[in-house]
């Protein structure tokens, strides 16, 4: 049953849920009215186009959803303002990726939106994730989003139409298993474990 | 596969607290546990991406959502005036019509029999409808009543959308020569030059049999370059999944220009496999989108516009 009560507890709890809560959760952020263009008055008032609030706009979201999940969120403050700090944040972050002078700086927002570590990785080691997930299979993919997003292995075996959690939890392994070896099998990866641990 | 539970338990931060401890206390025993945990950190960074491409899917479609409900938005308000705009019309027509046939009776009345018109009478002027009767060749005003009105808006004509063909989009956009040397040319290796001699001559699967998908640890410019001509053999061949991946390798080596070329030519191959691959398209984009400096970005662009 759809939540009519969208406080930033539920939003929160519906993330962290998962599935359809997750959904409906993020969907109900994304739609918010005023949020939209409260980032992207910012962002185009620092020098970005309609598209780089855009984009900004929806980068945002994705790291307020991964922050939440992984409990990076402390409710120190309105979900809504977490958000357009993100925002913020993530336009100077790009802004300087593309050597752009900013006289902003991250810190400026006093959140801590992302380990810098986890940030390089992202954006410097893309295409090699790519690669790999390219070639591991649909069916596995789908497998494995739905593990990273915490959905118990009866719902996996559920949706994917496994015999049992025991089944779902194997094939899981597996296609994790596969995942590794294409990275293990790309020289990237190998500078990339080499690089972050020294 | 008890150890890989382990370490997921502890990545993800699910880990009880006394479970953490002594595993974090065995951490600093042992290096190669240490280095297990480090890699199954970065892949779940990695593997992040399967939720952020989901989730961009996602935010694309409630976009076209929105959209659409902020379009239906106006066209229920056009809709009364449209009505009345439709009603004065044909009371107007109407008048119009009735005027003319009276006009014509009255011409025709029996007071001036006499009269006997040697030349053609002068038109009278015609009701604006009839107008394009009268001028038919003339593109653009066919029917005045119509252009006079709103033009329909084309959710209406179309409510579905236009669906795209994709296929042909990336015909349009794809061009030997953003990946190939013009014709003639004579840098590069003989294995390289032999293969594009197969490729100009349409011997897609000679190249295929001659060139290895894989490309080496740091290759050569020339390694990067078969790779290349390998991608866009597999492409014209309409092996689109071998060439994305043939464009992937050449990406991952970053050897310039051909990683910028391959990012192109990754969204090409992905737009050939479309429309099941909608969300590995909008990052191949989103790739390009990021870098103004990218040699595809103005193309990307314009592919991202008529999409």
């Amino acid at each position: 049953m759809a939540n009519t009560d969208w406080s930033d507890e539920a939003l929160v709890s519906g993330i962290r849920a998962g599935g359809s809560a997750r959904e409906e959760a993020l969907k109900r952020l994304y739609l918010m009215p005023g949020l939209r263009e409260t980032v992207i008055r910012h962002v185009m008032a620092n020098g970005g186009s309609q598209q780089d609030a855009k984009d900004i706009f929806q980068e945002a979201l994705l790291i307020l959803d991964r922050n939440v999940r992984e409990g990076r969120y402390e409710a120190r403050s309105a979900l809504t303002t977490y958000f357009v700090a993100i925002a913020k944040w993530r336009w100077v972050t790009v802004r300087r990726q593309h050597h752009r002078y900013t006289d902003l700086s991250p810190s400026h927002y006093d959140t801590q939106v992302e380990s810098p570590e986890a940030e390089t990785i992202r954006t410097e080691y893309r295409e090699l994730f790519q690669e790999a997930l390219g070639q591991i299979g649909e069916r596995c993919r789908e497998l494995l989003r739905m593990y990273q997003l915490d959905y118990s292995m009866e719902e996996i075996a559920q949706i994917m139409h496994y015999n049992s959690a025991d089944v779902a939890k194997k094939e899981a392994y597996r296609c994790r298993m596969r995942f590794r070896e294409l990275l293990q099998n790309n020289p990237a990866f190998a500078v990339l474990l080499e690089n972050r641990r020294s | 596969m008890f150890r890989f539970e382990q370490i997921e338990q502890y990545v993800s931060g699910k880990m009880p607290p006394a479970e953490r401890q002594a595993f974090e206390a065995e951490m600093a025993r042992d290096a190669e546990l240490d280095a297990l945990v480090h890699q199954h950190r970065i892949e779940r960074i990695g593997l992040e991406m399967l939720v952020e491409q989901d989730l961009r899917a996602k935010m694309n479609a409630w976009d076209r959502e929105t959209e659409l409900f902020q379009q239906l938005q106006p066209k229920r308000a056009r809709i009364y005036p449209l009505n009345w705009a439709l009603r004065a019309a044909a009371v107007v027509a109407a008048l119009a019509v009735g005027y003319w046939l009276l006009r014509d009776r009255l011409s025709d009345a029996p007071a001036q029999p006499d009269i006997v018109h040697t030349t053609p009478k002068p038109k009278k002027q015609s009701p604006a409808w009839r107008q394009p009767a009268k001028q038919p060749n003339k593109a653009g005003e066919s029917d005045m009543a119509q252009t006079s009105l709103p033009p329909a808006p084309i959710e209406e004509m179309q409510p579905d959308g236009p669906a795209v063909d994709y296929a042909a989009v990336a015909d349009a956009f794809f061009a030997e020569r953003d990946f190939l040397p013009p014709r003639g040319a004579k840098g590069g290796s003989k294995t390289y030059l032999d293969a594009l001699k197969n490729l100009q001559e349409g011997r897609y699967q000679d190249i295929t049999n001659a060139l290895k998908p894989e490309l080496a640890p740091a290759p050569t410019a020339d390694e990067v370059q078969q790779q290349e001509l390998l991608a866009v053999a597999y492409y014209k061949n309409g092996q689109y999944a071998d060439a994305e991946m043939a464009f992937r390798r050449v990406a991952v080596s970053r050897v310039q220009p051909y990683a910028q070329r391959a990012e192109w030519g990754v969204v090409l191959a992905i737009l050939k496999q479309m429309p099941q691959r909608q969300s590995a398209l909008d990052s191949a984009l989103d790739v390009i989108l990021r870098q103004p400096e990218h040699l595809f970005h103005a193309k990307a662009q314009q592919l991202r516009e008529r999409l």
